[in-house]
């Protein structure tokens, strides 16, 4: 015969209906009495696998928790480091910052090279005025060497007419001479001149080349430079704004916390499942010790009223999360 | 560079510049701004919309040209600067020293 659980009667129910003789109900006890031990052995050896497993798991799940805190505070730190650059005068720029100050650098070289241009032009502008004023004091040396080339000539005439002259032109004659001393020297000095005024121009014409080359700087290349930097701008605040998407999922991630059940609900499954089964574990022993002390069937069945009762409710109540165990 | 002037309305007087401004054409600039030192006129403006190509020497003329504008009581415009030209006074900030017009 198969007794089989009925959720609306008890089994002595059903074997009261059946006119089961009370030996034979007796014997279905013992039967019964067997089967809770063995029951319970199982659920025992379950209850110690199970708080095996719990202490094997627990452990690793400690450490992956903590290296897990350990790794979002060194991810915090390094975007807090990559946040900022330290450009080791104590002072400290964030990333767009450090754009601005790239490029207040790249405009302030442009506008030294406008201002040092604007200069160069204008010493070229004077310079020019130089070598034109040189110009005209070299055309002055050269009517200096034409008037004494006339001297030259009428000091000659006179020391011709001196010698006409005889003894009466003595003096004349020497007058003559010194004005020919005169006008040769007068003829070196303008020579010397003509080369000092040349050697004078050349330098200011090379110094004027060299300052027109100085201003004239290609800007093209700072240009260039200009967008490349607007590019780097752009790149670094794009890269700010990741940096702070990342602290923001970081620090949306729920905080750690030191009870382990409530950061791995598979754990808290297994712990409630525990603790079902130590409460089986207990009803069992009591349904035991009742079977083998007991007298009467109507002791009995008294008793398996309440047990099976105090069971329905129990499993009742906990099934249902028990089943919600991912 | 060559250019050309002519009367402006309002007293003023246009100047229209065309292919490079650099320092090697600082002659021909001196020989405007002799121009313009001898001129009478109540605002000066420069078309540059036929310029090519702009150095930093020809930055520096262009200042020059805004220095005198200053000292006679004027002030200069720069009109019509396109491309590359534009895009060195810009980034050269003459929008914040002189007149600039489309």
């Amino acid at each position: 015969m198969m007794i089989r659980y009925n959720e609306t009667q008890s089994g002595l129910s059903v074997l009261e209906q059946a006119n089961i003789p009370a030996v034979l109900v007796q014997e279905i006890f013992v039967v019964q009495s067997q089967m809770f031990a063995g029951l319970q052995q199982h659920l025992r050896l379950f209850k110690e696998e199970i708080e095996s497993y719990l202490t094997t798991i627990t452990v690793p799940l400690a450490q992956q928790e903590k290296t897990v805190q350990e790794q979002q505070q060194i991810l915090q730190k390094v975007i807090r480091n990559a946040e900022v650059l330290e450009l080791g005068n104590a002072e400290n720029l964030s990333l767009s910052e450090y754009g601005d100050f790239v490029e207040s650098i790249l405009n302030n070289a442009i506008l030294l090279t406008i201002a040092y241009s604007k200069q160069a032009i204008s010493m070229v502008y004077r310079l020019s005025d130089v070598v034109e004023r040189l110009g005209t004091l070299g055309q002055l040396v050269v009517n200096i060497s034409t008037v004494n080339r006339k001297t030259k000539m009428l000091a000659l005439n006179a020391t011709l007419e001196a010698a006409h002259a005889g003894q009466e032109g003595r003096a004349f004659h020497h007058v003559a001479a010194e004005v020919r001393d005169l006008s040769e020297s007068i003829s070196k000095l303008s020579h010397n001149m003509q080369t000092e005024i040349h050697h004078v121009t050349q330098g200011v014409l090379e110094t004027h080349k060299m300052l027109v080359q100085c201003a004239a700087m290609d800007m093209q290349p700072m240009a260039e430079a200009s967008e490349k930097l607007e590019h780097l701008i752009t790149a670094l605040l794009t890269q700010q704004e990741r940096f702070a998407a990342v602290k923001q999922e970081i620090q949306a991630l729920p905080a750690p916390q030191g009870d382990l059940p409530t950061v791995f609900p598979l754990v808290k499954k297994i712990q409630k499942f525990q603790s079902i089964v130590e409460k089986i574990q207990q009803q069992q022993g009591g349904v035991l010790e009742k079977l083998n002390n007991s007298t009467s069937i109507e002791e009995m069945q008294a008793f398996f009223a309440t047990q099976e009762n105090e069971m329905r409710a129990f499993f009742s109540m906990d099934a249902s999360e028990i089943t919600t165990v991912p | 560079m060559q250019y050309s002037s002519e009367a402006a309305s309002n007293g003023g007087i246009k100047y229209t510049l065309s292919g490079q401004l650099s320092a090697q054409h600082h002659p021909i600039f001196r020989v405007l701004l002799k121009e313009l030192e001898a001129a009478t006129f109540s605002h000066c403006t420069l078309n540059l919309a036929q310029l090519e190509f702009i150095d930093s020497g020809g930055l520096g003329m262009l200042l020059l040209a805004n220095d005198m504008c200053k000292k006679r009581g004027s002030i200069l415009v720069l009109q019509g600067a396109t491309g590359n030209v534009l895009k060195i006074l810009t980034l050269s900030q003459f929008q914040k020293i002189m007149t600039m017009i489309d």
